[in-house]
């Protein structure tokens, strides 16, 4: 089992487990980038897991919450460990098949006016955070935060409610026509 | 009733996971009770007192790895893998994971909350025996599957209860012949289940 403690670092963490991967892909987002962090590697660890969720449930210890959320498939598991750790109800987000948007199953109730911390793994665009949150909005409840593990571009990102990251990391982001790995030829990976 | 079965039912009542009434599925079919275990799962303290309710023959399944194809029954699997330390994945679809791989002698307890047509293990089994692992026996919450015999398809389910569940066509459905009016499954809980037919 690959060992970490309160202190490893975070890029650490992704190194050891094989789950900062470098090369040439494409984004989601449509952008190129040369390097990708793989979540779904180190949520395969439990106690990996479950240090984070304690990292993230650390700074929001004196928040009043109700439950935590997390869009699928990226903030799920961390939602489940952060909410273990502060003691509330864990929730997620999924995508509709029809629109671009995000729900909430009904069987997880939302009250009205429930405080909730929207949970993800990497930001880089903030569309996902951004759609699970108007979901548990639409549902009646209240954002009172977000937290991620990485945010990908070097702690510049901004939400319209506080946002605590783990890691701030700047990785460019390159349009397909400026991308120096297109021009130098090194062969796409879509992700 | 056993203990565990007890248990497990009296987490799910509480909770208002179990349903009683007349209701039509993602098949199209209709059904006079149904499960919806987020309800229960979203508490991690009650997902936990629900493994605990059936971790026991869990532990003797000889597995190094926790596999579920379902993004409601993370909470039950990621319990099973904390306490294992056994490893986790989740692939939920539409979702895909690029290149996933599991390493060399990956033996998968596949997790899943409710069964009832086998058709997400089914999905489950595929999917881990494409990337390279083993299949070593399925748990589950509510194995709602009639004459399961507790497996499938040659591997153990190990099972929190077993409530087979009656499905009819709606033309054959008695609440239907009772005029009873029908309790639409709410369409987010549809269209989710739909795509694995559950």
């Amino acid at each position: 089992m690959t060992e970490v403690t309160d202190r490893t670092d975070i890029l650490e963490i992704y190194r050891t487990t094989g789950a900062l991967r470098t090369g040439h892909f494409l984004l989601a987002s449509g952008g190129h980038t040369d390097s990708f962090f793989q979540s779904a590697t180190i949520m395969q660890f439990p106690n990996i897991a479950q240090e984070l969720g304690r990292r993230i449930a650390e700074r929001w210890k004196d928040t009043e919450l109700d439950f935590v959320i997390g869009p699928a498939l990226g903030g799920v598991v961390l939602s489940a460990v952060t909410a273990q750790f502060l003691g509330v109800r864990s929730l997620f987000a999924e995508k509709s098949n029809n629109s671009g948007e995000m729900f909430i199953r009904s069987g997880m109730m939302v009250r009205e006016g429930e405080h909730f911390l929207v949970v993800e793994d990497i930001v880089t665009t903030g569309r996902s955070v951004m759609k699970a949150t108007h979901a548990a909005e639409h549902a009646g409840g209240m954002c009172v935060g977000i937290s991620s593990i990485i945010d990908r571009n070097g702690g510049a990102t901004r939400f319209p409610f506080r946002y605590r990251y783990l890691a701030a990391l700047h990785v460019p982001i390159f349009a397909p026509g400026a991308c120096p790995l297109c021009k130098s030829g090194v062969s796409l990976e879509k992700i | 009733m056993d203990l565990v079965e007890n248990q497990l039912r009296l987490l799910l009542a509480e909770t208002g996971a179990y349903h009683e009434g007349h209701f039509e599925i993602g098949s199209g079919q209709h059904t006079l009770s149904y499960y919806n275990c987020e309800r229960l799962l979203q508490y991690p303290s009650l997902a936990s007192r629900a493994v605990d309710a059936f971790f026991s023959p869990i532990q003797d399944i000889e597995a190094n790895f926790v596999f579920t194809p379902s993004i409601s029954a993370v909470a039950l699997a990621f319990e099973i893998a904390r306490r294992t330390t056994w490893q986790f994945a989740l692939h939920a679809l539409p979702f895909t994971l690029p290149d996933y791989h599991f390493p060399k002698h990956t033996r998968v307890l596949v997790v899943e909350d409710v069964v009832t047509s086998g058709r997400s293990l089914r999905h489950a089994r595929e999917w881990c025996s494409q990337r390279g692992a083993e299949i070593a026996a399925y748990a589950v919450l509510v194995d709602r599957r009639s004459d399961s015999g507790g497996n499938f398809e040659g591997n153990t389910v190990i099972s929190g209860f077993m409530d087979p569940v009656q499905v009819f066509a709606p033309d054959e459905c008695p609440a239907c012949h009772d005029t009873i009016p029908l309790d639409l499954v709410s369409p987010n809980y549809r269209s989710n289940h739909q795509e694995l037919g559950e």
